[in-house]
């Protein structure tokens, strides 16, 4: 995700002609903006001064106690007002302001935060450091510009902030998916699997995988699948579990799935879903049981000694 | 494991005749050669020695696309055309999970973990056969 | 019970599916479902928004609560721009699609459901909404 990154896929593909048309900027809103920033510009240190007046009072104002990262934030949002007022909304501004939504993510800045900083400098703007040098139809019609482009300008920041959130959570959640596959040797030749969650093709597919590998490690001839922590059996998971019990018997291994729940056996016989000859129990000490018995092994009460 | 030895052409596959019971084991990942000289050899020594056992030991292949295992599944068919019950072991979680994923048809093929449990499968098999009134 | 309010969700990608799911969920057991026509409702909503995903891309979901003399229910109704079905008809019937998977999946959704309505035009998109009483 560098800034010199120009894809098409900044702000999901929409390019900046079809941006300034969702937001009604029109070219004559650009150039009201650049009018009212001769009036702005030269008090752009004054703007950044005010904003962080207002911060002070904010609770996110902690994360810039740091004196020199304070200046360096600075210096960049006087950099981001001054190009804001060249009113001219091209790729590689887009691309600004997409890089800025991704630094608040990594930052951790939240978001309300973030609307409620925009709002107060879009009031400095248009009020606050305005010098009432303009006709008042003049003055509507700028502020009105420049309210619109501040619009579109969040608009960019917070899709490119939510999109790397996005991106963080997928990755974690792929790191959770690595970890939660425990396959366990619960005896000798025997092999269990707890599922729990959502099974989508991602996580049948590392399912299979953790299987397979554990199979040709231990040679196990029986594997256990419990399902009860599966939410919901549709035909898309049920395919997924079908293609699972075809890989271990490929391994010369079975593989039994328990913790099939009356809800869940009911909605797979009224989906038309073919079991065929899946061995399914709805406990886990029922398929445990049955294991044994494939093993030729059998649990007796203890002998008693006298 | 005793038992008389021969290899087949470049020694890409192995044939080793193991408490009775034809093993063919494939070096490595299938060729079309190895796949044709597997396949007459198997077919010569089983018109040869008429036996009804034979065990296909892939535990050395670690790749097998969908065409390659279409292959495998005819050599078999071949020899059970032949007479011969055979046995697919050993194969791994690799080419497992791509015949799975890409939706290969599996047929009837038997399978096993290894070589060891082809082999008791068939004893268990002959010893029935042996029981019954054939 | 209380009538919440209609929910909807869109549903662009698997994550999308699985918190739509979730939202389901959580409604069918806020209006008072049982477990299985939590369970129901859940499986059908899974069903249709995997079509989505599959022939459509991305679609939305909405789930209210519907109010007859009868009773409470939810409705649910999955939309999507998508190229549509051109056989509703041959949709409805239980049938294996050549991947040996289930097809869309329709009619067992329509077997969950208390009412079941379709439309599907190609090139119009498909719109689906069912109904399950309490």
């Amino acid at each position: 995700m560098s800034p010199d990154q120009t894809s098409a896929a900044s702000l999901s593909d929409t390019s900046p002609a079809e941006l300034l048309a969702l937001y009604g900027v029109a070219p004559a809103d650009l150039e009201r903006v650049r009018a009212y920033g001769t009036i702005l510009v030269p008090k752009l240190d004054e703007l950044i001064r005010l904003i962080y007046v207002w911060m002070e009072s904010h609770p996110d104002r902690d994360m810039l106690s740091d004196e020199e990262t304070l200046k360096r934030v600075q210096s960049k949002q006087r950099a981001y007002w001054a190009r804001f007022f060249e009113g001219k909304i091209d790729e590689s501004y887009l691309e600004n302001r997409k890089h800025l939504g991704e630094v608040h993510a990594h930052i951790g800045l939240s978001l309300p935060a973030y609307f409620s900083a925009m709002n107060h400098i879009n009031y400095l703007l248009t009020v606050e450091l305005y010098d009432r040098s303009l006709t008042h139809q003049a003055y509507v019609e700028a502020i009105n510009s420049v309210t619109k482009v501040v619009h579109l300008d969040t608009a960019v920041v917070v899709e490119a902030y939510s999109r790397m959130v996005n991106e963080s959570i997928a990755e974690q959640s792929q790191a959770l998916v690595e970890m939660s596959t425990p396959v366990t040797v619960i005896w000798e030749g025997i092999l269990m699997l707890p599922v729990v969650g959502i099974i989508d093709s991602k996580r049948s597919q590392a399912i299979m995988q953790a299987m397979l590998t554990k199979i040709a490690a231990t040679q196990s001839k029986v594997i256990i699948l419990d399902i009860s922590g599966v939410a919901v059996v549709d035909t898309a998971v049920a395919n997924h579990l079908i293609k699972i019990t075809q890989a271990t018997k490929l391994m010369g291994c079975v593989c039994m799935l328990s913790g099939i729940s009356p809800p869940i056996a009911q909605t797979i016989v009224e989906l038309g879903i073919e079991v065929g000859d899946i061995m399914t129990t709805s406990s886990l000490r029922d398929a445990l049981d049955d294991a044994f018995t494939r093993r030729g092994l059998a649990i007796r009460p203890a002998a008693r000694t006298p | 494991m005793t038992g008389t030895h021969e290899t087949a052409g470049d020694d890409v596959v192995s044939i080793q005749i193991i408490r009775g019971v034809l093993v063919a084991a494939p070096h490595g990942d299938l060729t079309k050669r190895m796949v044709e000289e597997l396949g007459e050899a198997l077919s010569q020594r089983i018109a040869k020695t008429l036996v009804r056992h034979v065990v296909l030991d892939v535990s050395r292949i670690s790749v097998i696309d969908a065409a390659e295992f279409s292959s495998l599944r005819n050599v078999a068919a071949v020899a059970s055309m032949m007479g011969a019950r055979v046995i697919l072991c050993g194969l791994r979680p690799g080419p497992v999970a791509s015949l799975i994923y890409t939706g290969a048809p599996l047929g009837a093929l038997e399978t096993a973990q290894n070589v060891d449990d082809a082999l008791s499968a068939h004893e268990r098999s002959s010893a029935a056969t042996k029981k019954g009134s054939r | 019970m209380s009538t919440s309010p209609e929910m909807r969700a869109r549903i662009r990608s698997d994550i999308d599916l699985a918190r739509a799911l979730m939202l389901v969920r959580r409604y069918a057991e806020a209006t008072g479902f049982s477990e299985i026509p939590v369970a129901q409702l859940c499986t059908a909503a899974s069903e249709l928004g995997r079509n989505i995903l599959k022939y459509a891309g991305s679609g939305t979901l909405k789930v209210k609560t519907v109010h007859e003399a009868k009773g409470t229910g939810i409705e649910l109704e999955v939309k999507d721009q998508g190229p549509g079905i051109e056989d509703v008809e041959a949709a409805l019937q239980d049938h294996m699609s050549t991947g040996g998977t289930l097809g869309l999946g329709l009619p067992g959704v329509k077997r969950m459901m208390d009412t079941f309505h379709i439309e599907s035009k190609r090139g119009q998109g498909t719109r689906v909404v069912v109904r399950k009483w309490r």
